[in-house]
């Protein structure tokens, strides 16, 4: 059964890309618009990732991180965060949140495997 | 976790994932089945792991600490199967291995 | 810093790494290719390409991809640099300039380029293997095939083994992170040869933190993978694991070598030892957070070495680059780059200062005060000071103008299918760098000249007994105030009966007039005169030596041939160090006041009551025959001749003349100013000065009047000495 990873980001073209990429590689794939929505479909299903950008409507990618690290099913669950190269601050806002995984946008789609490989076994 | 004691000894049989999640369950589930002064013949049914990770993996270890030879791992499931493979560990554990066949776990330099 | 300041500084960049790879392609034909400096090639395009990259020039990035992948079969030893191969990579450097000059431009090539570049790309493919004939991949391509090419033993040799040992944070999985995934990632790098889990740290179940993590792994990883690349996998992990990596033994030449080429920028020890891959940036960090730690004061490499991280000799390799890197940046922290124009600038305003200083030190010795004097006389020495100083600025190397003559030679000698060495020397010789510029043509011309007409073809020289492989040498040195600069061959030597014949032909002389050598010589010099048989396109075309007579004469030099049948011709060019200043010698005659060039005095001798008395142009020099020129006769001052007149010894190009003057007035400092059109044409006069008194003083061409003296036809000079050939 293929490992199950939600993708959090407000641009429904990137989350297509996204999806497409880890789809093919044989991942199964939930995708959520923003924090909230991620929140709402993390529901107890079992999820392998979570890929989430960090500025988002309604809630933010550091938000969301400090939620999931509160939620019992969800707290060891790792996560990538996508970035800006000029986010520095935000980055250091995270790691310290508890997500220690960074991903420079844009990136190719072999990075953003290789980074979910490194993370999933 | 389905714990089974026999005249023999005890038998464990784990269900569904043996991972960081589950660690903190199966490690009070074991200490409460095993006291340390037990002197039982211990077989542990792996069938039913369908995940494991490095969390699992020290479970089992600690498993195989608490009980040395008189531990038996039978039925790995793929997962298991893996993981000892990739941390170079069957051996260790000394159980034969049954390789279910038409599923191959990946190979292992 | 924009993008527009950083593009022109990637195109300098690239015209050097340009010239670097002409200059060591070029070395390769005189000896083999050394390992460094096939490396130096490689990452001259490699440098190029990467460039190019960051600023989206496509083309250049395709083309100069396929460049370096013919180098790196070349650096991993899969192939050899022949003729072939050296011509090849010499044009290809030609079309990536090409295509940098259309990329400068924010043009497409050429349709001529386009087919070049198609052409040399299809010959450059076949020193490829067939797999690597694959265009250039989007995202970085990994290099693998030179770590390949490395050993030739085995399927897999070359491939190294690296060790690695893991010790994974107690924290790790909480945060989501799975050692054994980092792990199995590894096999996308390479093999794992051996792993050990290892578990004793361990506690017991008791005291046991399921969710913390106590394995350690140590890992034996064959891979052709590069140090930064392994570490990469670890990049999530990499603040909350302990991570050693162990190079292959076998990687220590490697990084040694690597370190050696690079080039000499970084000077700090752990900045070279990431460059050259031994380090990478994390491990330094740690390291020098141990460094900042530790108690003893221990230096950053010995950190390293304990640590096992790198390994002695490589700590010592990067030592002795840092030393070299300090050495050379010190070098160029004392020069500094000043437009050409500001320097004239100034010389011209210390010209105008010398006359000034002049006139106030003759003003000075007229008030007989001696503190005015004195104080004049001091101004005037630091001024001639300043002057040296400021003429020592515009000095350039001749080696400047020598560099571009290899590929001359080799482009030139293929073409004439000679087999031709060029030998430099005196490369290092000063010169005014505006002569320097102006020089580069009439060189260009004398060699070809010699390497054209000069060198016989091997046959003829085996022969003759002689080497079939032919010398031209270009030779500068300093001589008594002039740079002299030698053009020589060992060929057949000049032809004296052709070009009599042809002079005959061409009316330049009568065939009963006898000539000497040096005269016939001359003879070459003139306008449309060429005895080439056949015309090659090269030289022979009639045009040229007529034309670097000019323009070496336009430079105040002269040009001088000696030739011997059967043994060579050599070309003697003869300038003064620069243009704008000269050490005077002020003479009188009559009313009239000329400038000599200090340098070109020999001796001041009293005209012999006797000599030239009755109209002879020669005197006796200690048992010598010195031809001399009556400068009143010369230049027709009406006053008449006092009783008593000086003979001025002059000399240049060897050859030495008189100049009868009525008196001798003393060395003065000169600024020259041209003559204007109307009088440019005019004969023996050079320029003319501001005199300190405020007079306008005419400078004598030396080398124009020794000629006229010595030249036998021509001992009378009419009128304004219009006469255009002397020697005829």
């Amino acid at each position: 059964m293929g490992k199950t990873i939600l993708v959090v980001d407000d641009s429904a073209s990137l989350r297509q890309v996204v999806n497409l990429t880890l789809q093919s590689a044989g991942y199964e794939v939930i995708e959520a618009c923003d924090g909230k929505d991620a929140l709402a479909k993390l529901d107890g299903k079992k999820v392998h990732l979570i890929i989430s950008d960090v500025n988002m409507p309604n809630m933010d990618g550091i938000s969301l991180v400090k939620e999931v690290k509160k939620h019992p099913s969800y707290k060891f669950t790792p996560i990538i965060m996508l970035t800006t190269e000029a986010g520095e601050n935000r980055k250091q806002e995270g790691q310290a949140a508890g997500a220690k995984a960074w991903v420079v946008k844009p990136f190719q789609p072999q990075q953003m495997l290789a980074a979910v490989s490194k993370l999933v076994m | 976790m389905h714990i089974e004691k026999t005249a023999a000894g005890c038998r464990l049989r784990i269900e569904g994932e043996m991972t960081v999640s589950s660690a903190a369950d199966i490690r009070d589930e074991i200490l409460a089945a095993l006291p340390a002064t037990s002197r039982d013949e211990v077989e542990v049914d792996l069938s039913g792991v369908s995940e494991i990770d490095t969390a699992g993996l020290q479970i089992m270890l600690q498993l195989k600490r608490r009980c040395g030879t008189r531990l038996r791992l039978v039925n790995h499931s793929p997962a298991v199967i893996e993981i000892l493979d990739m941390s170079n560990l069957a051996a260790q554990f000394g159980d034969p291995l049954v390789i279910p066949s038409g599923e191959c776990p990946p190979s292992q330099a | 810093m924009n993008i527009d300041a950083a593009r022109n500084t990637f195109f300098e960049e690239a015209q050097e790494l340009l010239r670097q790879m002409e200059e060591i392609l070029l070395a390769f034909e005189a000896q083999s290719s050394g390992e460094e400096a096939v490396n130096a090639l490689f990452r001259a395009a490699h440098t190029i390409k990467g460039s190019a990259g960051l600023f989206g020039f496509e083309g250049v990035v395709g083309f100069t991809h396929v460049v370096e992948s013919v180098l790196d079969r070349l650096r991993g030893g899969a192939i050899r640099c022949g003729e072939e191969l050296t011509s090849l990579l010499l044009d290809s450097g030609d079309h990536i300039g090409t295509l940098l000059a259309a990329a400068a431009a924010d043009a497409a090539p050429d349709d001529a380029a386009l087919r070049r570049g198609r052409e040399l790309t299809g010959r450059l493919a076949s020193h490829l293997p067939p797999s690597a004939q694959t265009p250039l991949a989007a995202v970085n391509p990994p290099e693998p095939e030179a770590a390949l090419a490395v050993s030739g033993g085995g399927p897999l040799g070359g491939v190294d083994t690296w060790h690695l040992s893991l010790r994974f944070g107690a924290e790790v999985l909480r945060m989501g992170m799975e050692p054994l995934a980092f792990i199995r990632y590894l096999t996308t790098l390479g093999d794992i040869v051996h792993l050990e889990t290892l578990s004793e740290a361990l506690p017991p179940i008791e005291s046991f933190d399921p969710e913390a993590c106590y394995l350690g792994f140590e890992i034996d990883l064959r891979s052709a993978a590069s140090r930064q690349e392994i570490e990469a996998v670890f990049e999530f992990v990499r603040d909350d694991a302990r991570i050693r990596i162990v190079p292959p033994h076998a990687k220590a030449g490697e990084y040694i070598d690597l370190i050696r080429s690079l080039p000499e920028e970084a000077v700090r020890v752990g900045e070279i030892l990431i460059g050259a891959g031994a380090l990478t940036r994390h491990e330094l960090e740690r390291a020098l957070q141990a460094q900042a730690a530790d108690a003893g004061g221990r230096r950053l490499g010995e950190i390293l070495c304990d640590k096992g991280v790198v390994q002695a000799p490589v700590v010592e390799a990067a030592l002795d680059k840092q030393k070299r890197s300090e050495e050379k940046r010190a070098l160029e922290a004392r020069s500094v780059k000043v437009p050409a124009d500001k320097l004239d600038l100034l010389i011209d305003l210390v010209g105008e200062l010398v006359i000034a200083g002049a006139g106030t030190q003759l003003l000075a010795g007229r008030t007989h005060r001696s503190e005015l004097i004195e104080s004049a006389s001091q101004v005037a020495r630091l001024v001639e000071e300043v002057r040296d100083a400021a003429l020592r600025l515009r000095m350039v190397q001749i080696g400047e103008v020598f560099g571009r003559f290899p590929r001359v030679v080799r482009d030139v000698s293929r073409e004439l299918g000679k087999d031709i060495e060029l030998k430099l020397s005196g490369a290092e010789t000063e010169l005014d760098k505006s002569m320097v510029e102006r020089l580069g043509d009439p060189l260009m011309h004398l060699l070809r000249n010699a390497m054209d007409h000069g060198l016989e073809p091997a046959a003829e020289r085996l022969a003759r007994g002689k080497p079939a492989r032919g010398t031209v040498s270009l030779a500068a040195r300093h001589e008594s105030g002039s740079i002299v600069i030698e053009v020589r061959d060992d060929g057949r030597g000049l032809d004296r009966e052709r070009i009599l014949k042809k002079a005959v032909e061409r009316g330049l002389v009568q065939e009963s007039q006898s000539l000497e050598d040096g005269e016939v010589w001359r003879l070459i010099l003139q306008p449309g005169f060429s005895t080439a048989e056949t015309v090659t396109n090269l030289s022979g075309r009639g045009v040229g030596m007529d034309v670097v007579k000019s323009s070496i004469e336009a430079l105040r030099g002269t040009l001088d041939i000696e030739s011997r049948p059967g043994e060579g011709t050599c070309m003697r060019l003869t300038l003064p160090l620069t243009l704008a200043i000269i050490d005077g010698f002020l003479v009188g005659v009559g009313g009239a006041q000329f400038v000599l060039p200090l340098e070109m005095v020999v001796e001041c001798i009293e005209l012999p009551a006797g000599d030239g008395a009755d109209g002879r142009d020669y005197l006796d020099l200690r048992g010598r025959v010195l031809p001399f020129l009556r400068l009143r006769e010369l230049f027709e001052v009406p006053q008449p001749a006092p009783r008593r007149q000086n003979v001025v010894v002059v000399s240049h190009g060897g050859r030495q003349a008189g100049l009868a003057v009525d008196c001798l007035m003393g060395g003065c400092q000169t600024v020259i100013k041209p003559l204007g059109v109307l009088f440019e044409k005019l004969r023996g006069i050079a320029g003319s000065t501001i005199l300190a008194s405020g007079e306008v003083g005419l400078i004598l061409d030396v080398p124009q009047l020794v000629q006229l003296a010595t030249g036998r036809e021509a001992n009378r000079l009419g009128g304004a000495a219009r006469q255009r050939a002397l020697q005829s």
